[in-house]
């Protein structure tokens, strides 16, 4: 009888430690992917206000540089597969192509020194700047706190019930790719 | 003074040379590091960032640098809003300007809240106009003066100010105002002539009006005084007796724009 009891009490003892510490778990993976979901989030958002300052740009770039079709488009060919990507991943993908393309319209708008002076253009391109470096901030700021989260989820003991709680089991980075990076719109005064 | 932050900025810049870049302490809104400032320059410049902060509750912090090594200025500036905390929390309504001396280069760094009030097209036409021409001259102070004083007009009024010639609005409005208050005191002087001539109806006007005025400008001198006395030591309080407190808690993304001179 008093065996069994103490049986019981060490059994309740575990289970009571195993539920303590699914629920911390549980609730730490919580912070930490919420936290990767608002970062994303605003990553996003500069992702869209690039993606809607790409018609102003071309439009005011086409005035002076018509007859540069391809660029043009090459530009909303990536553009539209931008706004075609769902995953985190496709939407990397896409958007390390936008700045790849945009490099070299930038590249181009170097030959026509009317464009480059025109009050339309600097404004714009202060609006393009200041939207890669906000991407930019923002792009850091989601790959801190996917890092947290990654290593949160992949060390033990987090790591042996991370999936079974519903969370994933890594995050991705959001890696600017070194083809894109080469030619990325190095927009500077 | 001057000597001794230059000499602690450089001890700073040599530690940071072995690991990450490290940033300055804030002494106040207006932070010069590389001694470029007259004390009449720091003095117009505090007394801008206070006025905005007064009426808008906005925080412009100026940082003036020898270097931003090992990064570049725009990195420099975002983390150094991020430590700082420009502007206050929640509103995330600060900005701050950066001057990276040896790289030659301003950086306007606009926090999320502002990011409406001061679009990046516009901070670097306030740059264009206000900053680059005199910086080119060598007139550091002055330039950064006249671009301070741009924002504030942004922030504060939500004017867009441009490149004027100071004064030429100025007269062309005072002249048709001061037409009309002539006419005015002369249509009171008509209507409240009592038995004496015209002329006696407008200085009476006048001589009344001087009268009104006088006993106003002593009431509101004493009510100055009285609420001045009581705005002062509310505000000791709040700086905790001559110190800086430090900025709100605001954030910054990236936004802003900036130039090379």
């Amino acid at each position: 009888m008093r065996n069994l009891l103490i049986v019981l009490g060490v059994i309740l003892a575990i289970v009571v430690v195993v539920v303590m510490f699914l629920v911390g778990t549980y609730n730490g993976l919580v912070g930490l992917d919420q936290g990767v979901k608002t970062a994303w989030a605003q990553v996003e958002n500069q992702l869209q206000r690039r993606y809607d300052l790409i018609p102003n740009l071309v439009a005011t770039v086409k005035g002076y540089a018509a007859h540069e079709k391809q660029i043009f488009i090459d530009v909303a060919e990536a553009r539209a597969k931008l706004a075609g990507a769902a995953t985190v991943n496709d939407k990397v993908k896409a958007a390390n192509a936008v700045e790849g393309v945009l490099g070299r319209l930038l590249a181009i708008t170097e030959n026509y020194p009317q464009l480059k002076a025109s009050e339309n253009f600097i404004a714009l391109q202060d609006e393009l700047a200041g939207t890669e470096n906000r991407l930019a901030v923002e792009r850091m700021r989601y790959n801190e706190t996917v890092q947290t989260y990654n290593v949160r989820a992949r060390s033990i003991p987090t790591v042996f019930v991370v999936r079974m709680l519903g969370f994933d089991g890594e995050k991705p980075f959001f890696k600017v790719e070194s083809e894109a990076a080469k030619q990325a719109p190095k927009v500077t005064f | 003074m001057r000597n001794i932050t230059i000499i602690l900025f450089s001890v700073l810049i040599a530690f940071s040379a072995l690991g990450e870049a490290t940033f300055p302490v804030p002494t106040g809104f207006i932070n010069d590091y590389a001694g470029v400032l007259s004390a009449q320059e720091k003095q117009e410049l505090e007394s801008i960032s206070a006025a905005i902060k007064q009426q808008t509750g906005a925080e412009l912090a100026v940082a003036i640098v020898p270097t931003v090594e090992p990064l570049d200025s725009k990195t420099y500036a975002v983390k150094l809003f991020e430590k700082w905390k420009i502007g206050q929390k929640g509103k995330d309504n600060g900005i701050l300007i950066l001057l990276a001396m040896q790289e030659k280069r301003i950086e306007i760094e606009v926090g999320y809240g502002l990011e409406g009030t001061v679009p990046d097209a516009l901070a670097g036409r306030i740059l264009d106009k206000f900053a680059v021409p005199r910086f080119k001259q060598g007139a550091m102070g002055g330039g950064l003066v006249d671009t301070a004083k741009a924002l504030s007009q942004v922030i504060i009024k939500g004017e867009v100010p441009v490149a004027s010639d100071k004064g030429k609005d100025q007269g062309g409005d005072l002249g048709p105002y001061f037409i009309y208050v002539i006419i005015f005191i002369i249509v009171i002087g008509i209507l409240f002539r009592r038995g004496g001539s015209i002329v006696m109806g407008i200085f009476g006007v006048i001589w009344g009006a001087g009268m009104g005025g006088l006993i106003g400008a002593i009431l509101g001198g004493l009510l100055g005084l009285f609420f001045g006395f009581w705005g002062i030591s509310l505000g000791g309080g709040g700086f905790g007796g001559g110190g800086f407190g430090g900025f709100g808690g605001g954030r910054s993304g990236g936004g802003g724009s900036g130039r090379s001179w």
